[in-house]
């Protein structure tokens, strides 16, 4: 006897009802491709045009050639030339600048004397890693200042051991790669939190949920015809993200088919939060308070904002329960350094262990509602 | 300057409100006179809540104008709004706070004089029977005694104007009453009434009434000459078998509106009887036994439903089908639910037979959808144990949902599908097996009368359709046992009737229904009620024995000039029990002959000139409030045993 499939016909009904959700799919799309751009560009954690005030009080060629020096590196703007120290403050006050170069006037002269000299850079640490990205520059600007004008004898005494920084996988430290691989992975896990956990919300609110709780199907069915239109729309979805990314230059140096199936696993457990929060709450607006309260412990442990290593031993430990942790690394693995399910076996099998937890758990609840 | 000594409270001219494209309402004219009770009837999405709101002030019209007490409802809508009492039709307390607090909160709200406020609020609560409850919060309040309380509320400034939207949908019928003597105390105290309410019954009880239908005023008199405005004479048939009896009216009669009432037909004869030959040799032609035949008073539904536009009539079902397989139904024994503290369900006990309609009727709260809950596997009892088309509760709730329908107060189909979306998702989900599918799928079409229309989306469809859709796709699979769960709350008149054939057709092939209202004039159409009340069984039988069996006393309907006055003569009467019926007064009492007469005394010496006072029968609402308060007065006195044994 042929039966009409019962799971076909949920997994039906869930295509209709997604491919019919032109905002959700529209959502998908602007938060795999225009929420990247966006935020590559304006989450910079790099120090760029910082405006900078500059007090020269040497008033001489080398002193200008040091200013031009800080103008023309990229990393400082300079848009206010002032003489008086009150007036520094005022600007940095008011928020007008973010640093001040200060050149003191006998600076030409122990230059020319071969006396050591100071220049002073004065900078606005409300912004602590701004600030300190910015010390870092403003020191290299002045090395390289002082090693050009620096006396041959002089150079005779620089110490023996010199630091030789090579950077692997980013060589040009563009801080850029790391954020578009950091907003896709983020785009995935808040699609799959919202996408599966939405259509239960909705279905809770309409009173489908009851109809479909007095039919045969099985919370497993259920929560399987929920997962599958999305898995497969956001897995397309990611194409063009890859495309942003390429345009960013960010290499694929490993194999795109293991990517796949990395963003399949990430987005079934970021899945699995949803739906778990989908089946505790009843409304769409219980759903995303939860929502709300674990997306930021899954962010901020996770290691795309900031580093996990820099964190308190116990909070490190506790990231690996975090999926979003697992896929960065996977992530940056793959595009960055090339590596292989060799290396990353670990992180799958970790995503994997999360998605199932969570999963159980929703089919767990969700069946103790029914007998 | 505005003056309340004008005749007209409230003035409406050509008063329309559109959401983007959609006209809620259009062209709305309408005067209503000070110490009127005027009631607004419709169906859901008929624009009632909408009307309100714009006299209410709140809600701004898209064309039209409306005058309210004087004021112009767009310009000078904060001084309606400081003068009215309006409750909407969600809750509108606050359930933190107290009643007391509740009441002193709205007594500030509009500056009552507080040597006024305790002398009032004292009043109110008398009359509402809420003394007892003065410091409960609002939110342990049942559903009855909260809208008591929101009335309580909206009158504590005495307002020339009252506003209700739909303010006792879902309340017990004694709350319901208890509701309408404090409006008509209002009445008596000066004030003016607009009430919506879906009760048609409730309509008799208004001075005058307006129908809406799809946003438009279909009709608005008073019920007596909307009555004797209906063209023909309302019969009622005893036929059997009464399914074939309908068939053959609905074919030689269509324009009668035959419709089925219980254990007996209605239809509507043009004056003269029309050709009566015709349909009796109808009658005789296809094998009926016509047992009585005898003219009717007609409802005000029956005036409504000519006055609708009439829907299509969808042919009878085709016979080949057969919904249901053999088996036994619903056995429940001891069946309790509780909450916490909270027993929802205390110790059910009932059976329903093969092919049996069953109602469940109830207020809201009252333990329903609990007791339906439990029967489809939703949630485990706590006490009790129960057989459901064969399986034991909880033994194996697969083969359970693969044998029972069930369709939800709230439509539950899938907005964003078609028709044939939804009926092919149910099919699938309930495996109904391929070979059989073509023939349940023009089956359940024919049932919704969608036949055609399977590509249209379910949200377009009218709440009328909505409704037999839902109840297609809940019968696909030829469930032995139907569960409906306020099937027809909010529909129009017509597909209520409709809705009732329907489910009676379903029941003839042999699937027991079970079916809770709050309609009480629905409980006609069950073989057997059984009246829940704070989760307590307190009526079991069918309609005729309920009726006769109790005795709830007998009712006089009384017609006499100034009845406000006469309300008053009657309040302390022992043995009586006098309201308002819109513009009568009805009176319950033990022995209706033993009464009149001394009853007629009384009013000939206050004065009063009667015009007609008769005995009228009583309503299946009537035999049930007799029953409430018999289960009230138990609660009373168990009550009161706890508090000595204290």
């Amino acid at each position: 006897m042929t039966r009409y499939g019962r799971f076909a016909a949920l997994i039906r009904k869930e295509l209709i009802q997604f491919l019919r959700s032109r905002s959700m799919l529209a959502l998908i799309l602007y938060l795999y491709t225009g929420e990247v751009i966006m935020c590559t560009y304006a989450m910079s954690f790099d120090v760029r045009n910082l405006p900078t005030a500059v007090v020269d009080l040497a008033h001489s060629a080398e002193s200008r050639a040091l200013v031009k020096d800080f103008g023309s590196s990229g990393y400082f703007k300079i848009t206010h030339t002032t003489s008086t120290d009150a007036e520094i403050a005022a600007l940095l006050n008011r928020g007008e600048v973010l640093a001040a170069v200060v050149i003191p006037s006998v600076f030409s002269r122990q230059l020319a004397q071969g006396m050591p000299t100071s220049v002073q850079i004065i900078l606005d640490g409300s912004n602590a890693n701004a600030a300190s990205v910015a010390q870092g520059y403003a020191q290299r600007i002045v090395q390289n200042f002082a090693l050009q004008r620096a006396p041959p004898q002089l150079m005779a005494g620089q110490p023996a051991v010199e630091l030789r920084p090579r950077v692997w996988y980013n060589s040009e430290l563009d801080y850029r790669h790391f954020m578009v691989l950091s907003m896709m992975a983020l785009a995935s896990m808040m699609v799959g939190m919202i996408t599966a956990a939405a259509s239960i919300v909705r279905e809770k609110e309409s009173g489908t949920m009851e109809q479909l709780l007095v039919t045969p199907v099985s919370p497993g069915e259920m929560i399987a015809a929920k997962m599958l239109p999305p898995l497969l729309f956001c897995l397309l979805a990611l194409f063009p993200s890859l495309l942003v990314a390429a345009v960013f230059g960010v290499p694929l140096r490993g194999n795109l088919a293991l990517f796949m199936l990395f963003s399949a696993v990430f987005l079934l457990s970021s899945m699995g939060i949803g739906i778990l929060v989908a089946v505790i709450a009843d409304t769409l607006q219980q759903a995303l308070l939860i929502s709300f309260l674990v997306l930021f412990p899954v962010l901020f442990l996770s290691g795309t904002i900031v580093p996990l290593e820099s964190m308190p031993l116990g909070l490190q430990y506790l990231a690996e329960v975090s999926p979003l942790r697992h896929y960065m690394d996977a992530v940056l693995g793959l595009f960055l350094k090339g590596v292989g399910l060799d290396v990353l076996w670990p992180r799958l099998a970790a995503m994997l262990a999360i998605g199932a937890v969570l999963l159980a758990l929703s089919v767990w609840r969700y069946r103790r509602r029914l007998v | 300057m505005n003056t309340l000594a004008q005749d007209w409270v409230i003035e409406v001219e050509g008063l329309g409100r559109r959401y983007g494209q959609r006209a809620v309402l259009t062209g709305l004219d309408l005067k209503i006179r000070r110490g009127e009770v005027f009631g607004l009837l419709g169906s859901d999405g008929a624009g009632k809540t909408t009307t309100l709101q714009m006299l209410a002030g709140i809600l701004d019209p898209s064309e039209g104008r409306a005058t309210v007490l004087g004021y112009d409802s767009v310009r000078k809508a904060a001084q309606i709004t400081a003068r009215i009492g309006y409750m909407s039709q969600i809750f509108s307390l606050y359930g933190r706070l107290t009643v007391n607090e509740n009441l002193d909160f709205f007594a500030a709200l509009h500056r009552v004089p507080e040597a006024e406020r305790a002398e009032r609020k004292a009043r109110l609560l008398a009359f509402a029977h809420l003394e007892r409850h003065r410091d409960r919060m609002a939110r342990f309040l049942s559903g009855g005694m909260q809208k008591k309380l929101a009335l309580c509320c909206a009158l504590i400034h005495a307002p020339p104007l009252l506003i209700l939207d739909e303010p006792t949908t879902g309340v017990d019928p004694v709350s319901r009453r208890e509701f309408w003597n404090i409006l008509y105390q209002a009445l008596t105290e000066g004030a003016t009434i607009l009430v919506s309410t879906p009760y048609m019954d409730e309509a008799e009880r208004c001075t005058r009434v307006a129908l809406l239908h799809d946003g438009r005023l279909v009709a608005c008199d008073t019920p007596a000459r909307l009555r004797a405005g209906l063209p023909g004479k309302m019969y009622e048939l005893v036929a059997r078998p009464q399914r074939r009896a309908l068939a053959a009216l609905q074919r030689v009669l269509p324009q009668a509106a035959p419709y089925v009432f219980g254990e007996r037909l209605h239809l509507r004869l043009p004056l003269g009887g029309g050709d009566e030959g015709e349909w009796r040799a109808a009658l005789i032609r296809e094998d009926v036994q016509l047992e009585t035949v005898r003219p009717i008073a007609p409802s005000l539904e029956d005036v409504f439903v000519a006055l609708l536009p009439s829907a299509e009539v969808a042919p009878p079902l085709a016979a080949e089908v057969a919904v249901g397989a053999a088996g036994p139904a619903i056995e429940v024994q001891d069946l309790s639910m509780r909450f916490g503290n909270f027993t929802a369900v205390d110790g059910v006990s009932f059976a329903v037979q093969r092919g049996e309609i069953f109602g469940f009727l109830g207020p809201n709260g009252s333990g329903k959808t609990t007791t339906i809950k439990m029967l489809c596997g939703l949630l485990a009892p706590s006490t009790g144990r129960a057989t459901v088309a064969g399986v034991e509760l909880g033994a194996d709730p697969r083969a359970l949902r693969s044998r029972i329908g069930y369709m939800s107060q709230r439509f539950s189909l899938y907005e964003d599908m078609s028709v044939g979306e939804n009926l092919d998702f149910f099919a699938g989900v309930y495996q109904v097996p391929r070979a059989q599918l073509a023939a349940r799928r023009g089956w359940a079409l024919q049932l919704a009368g969608l036949r055609g229309e399977e590509s249209r989306l379910t949200r377009t469809l009218s709440g009328g359709l909505k409704q037999r859709l839902a109840l297609a796709c809940a019968v696909l699979h030829e469930p032995q046992v139907l569960f409906l769960d306020e099937p027809t709350a909010g529909v129009d008149p017509l597909s209520r009737r409709r809705f009732w054939e329907l489910i009676g057709e379903i029941a003839e092939r042999g699937v027991s229904v079970l079916v809770t209202t709050h309609y009480m004039d629905e409980a006609e159409h069950c073989h057997t009620l059984g009246l829940l009340y704070n989760g307590r069984l307190i009526a079991l039988d069918s309609p005729q024995a309920l009726r006769t069996g109790m005795r709830a006393g007998e009712m006089l309907e009384l017609e006499c000039d100034q009845p406000i006055q006469a309300l008053a003569l009657f309040r302390d009467e022992p043995g009586v029990q006098a309201s308002f019926f819109g513009d009568r007064l009805h009176l319950l009492v033990d022995d209706a002959a033993a009464a009149r007469t001394h009853l007629l005394a009384r009013l000939a010496q206050a004065g009063h000139k009667v015009q007609r006072i008769e005995t009228v029968p009583l309503g299946i609402e009537d035999v049930f409030i007799a029953f409430i308060q018999m289960e009230q007065a138990r609660l009373e006195a168990v009550d009161v045993r706890r508090r000595k044994a204290r």
